[in-house]
């Protein structure tokens, strides 16, 4: 792809998420949670530093705003610690994608974050990138069978 | 380079403006997000950078291929809003150029070299698994299969997908059908002085042939003997020492056109044997003065 491409591309969607975001926000308020102005677009360029990191290019909507509406009424998320967990949830999602060598849905890998952040890692961030991610990953990747249940057997 | 540039390259009569350039460009965007959305099957909406340039690139050669062919003309092009029709009609001409090369591979297989050679059969065997893996909807610009076989005159890397095979196929045509025009055994005594393993090496069939049925009409001997003594080629050095760049070319370009009148080559052979002669010239102004043509024109070793 020329040079000119991507960074013309990476400019229009910009503009895009940014006012996504706005609109996200108005979803979001009624879990108590919103992104300042700044917040948006400090996310937002983290999304595009988080794509380039992972050689990844997004179209449409992205994930951004997907992810948001799936994590705002997680009881693990507070206001002040918001805009910090978007921005990782986001760098792994990404990061994840490539390390499942693309053969796990958006919807599927969200579901998956989800359900792990709220139920075994209790919110820890460090937990679910280090641990159930990684592991979801080489599941994917090796065809085991992704064990979803604590100890007891029981699902989170 | 642009990203533009192969179709501009197609409608190079008039080159798109800068506004033109931009309104293109927004439009091969939402395309590109339409059709990674495809291959993704919705699932996803990004993909790896590696994998959205390969989209484009097909996007790009389809609409180049609809343009050169004339499915749409460049204002089509630059009026439609939506440029998934003219894709389509792209892809129509692609599915054609097909079946246009499945027919070309059958005539190949009804008209072979005769000759055994290992690549030139595995790249036989590696154009039916092009057309077999070849993909119009996400990457027409690719070649899915092994093309081993060196062709006399390689076709242009620029050329890319089925036109790249359907240019290939055609010259591998041109070469078999003149390999067939001399006697088998006196081909392979040919070869075996020029390579003693041809079966085995990666070498082109055609061009010692042509070279040598060049040289011998040069010579106005029998060009279906196919060997040229030693000499021969002595007669040859001396009667080329005293002929300048332009007579050297003015000959070798008569009597290809003599070898091509003999064996009823039709436009596209003749005009591939005028290459052949032509890429002669350096070589043979390169060893002329050393009183040798050994490294051009072949004797029979056996």
């Amino acid at each position: 792809m020329g040079k000119e491409f991507l960074p013309a591309l990476i400019e229009w969607q910009k503009q895009q998420t940014i006012s996504e975001l706005r609109e996200c926000n108005q979803f979001t308020k009624e879990y108590g949670l919103s992104l300042t102005e700044q917040q948006i677009i400090d996310v937002t360029e983290r999304r595009f530093a988080a794509l380039r990191d992972t050689g990844r290019i997004e179209f449409g909507q992205g994930i951004l705003t997907r992810l948001l509406k799936a994590f705002c009424n997680s009881p693990y998320i507070m206001q002040d610690d918001y805009e910090e967990t978007i921005l990782v949830l986001q760098d792994c999602f990404y990061y994840f994608k490539n390390e499942s060598e693309d053969r796990i849905s958006d919807d599927e890998l969200i579901e998956f974050m989800k359900n792990r952040f709220d139920g075994i890692c209790q919110g820890s961030l460090e937990y679910l990138a280090g641990t159930s991610l990684e592991e979801l990953c080489r599941n994917t990747r090796y065809g085991y069978e992704v064990d979803e249940t604590d100890i007891y057997g029981r699902g989170f | 380079m642009n990203d533009l540039t192969p179709i501009i390259y197609t409608v190079n009569d008039k080159p798109l403006s800068e506004e033109e350039q931009i309104a293109l460009q927004g439009k091969l965007w939402q395309l590109l997000a339409r059709q990674t959305d495809y291959y993704t099957m919705g699932c996803s909406s990004s993909v790896r950078v590696e994998m959205a340039e390969e989209l484009y690139h097909s996007l790009l050669f389809t609409l180049q291929e609809g343009l050169k062919y004339g499915a749409f003309d460049r204002t089509q092009l630059l009026a439609a809003k939506d440029l998934e029709l003219l894709l389509r009609e792209g892809r129509e001409v692609i599915e054609k150029q097909v079946e246009a090369g499945k027919r070309l591979w059958m005539q190949i297989q009804q008209n072979p070299a005769g000759i055994n050679n290992i690549s030139y059969d595995d790249t036989l065997k590696g154009l039916v698994e092009f057309f077999k893996r070849y993909d119009i909807r996400y990457f027409a610009h690719q070649i899915p299969g092994d093309i081993d076989y060196q062709l006399g005159h390689h076709v242009p890397d620029e050329l890319l997908g089925i036109e790249y095979v359907n240019t290939y196929l055609r010259r591998l045509l041109i070469e078999n059908s003149f390999i067939r025009c001399f006697e088998t055994d006196k081909v392979v005594r040919l070869l075996q002085s020029s390579c003693p393993d041809y079966c085995g090496q990666l070498i082109n069939l055609y061009e010692p042939v042509a070279i040598n049925a060049i040289g011998l009409a040069l010579l106005n001997e029998n060009i279906y003997a196919l060997n040229i003594t030693a000499e021969m080629k002595e007669s040859l050095v001396s009667s080329l020492q005293g002929c300048d760049k332009d007579c050297l070319s003015r000959l070798l370009a008569q009597s290809a056109e003599k070898v091509s009148s003999l064996l009823k080559a039709g436009a596209p052979a003749a005009d591939y044997l005028n290459q052949t002669a032509a890429e002669l010239l350096p070589r043979i102004e390169l060893l002329l003065p050393t009183g040798h043509l050994d490294g051009v024109f072949l004797t029979f070793s056996v």
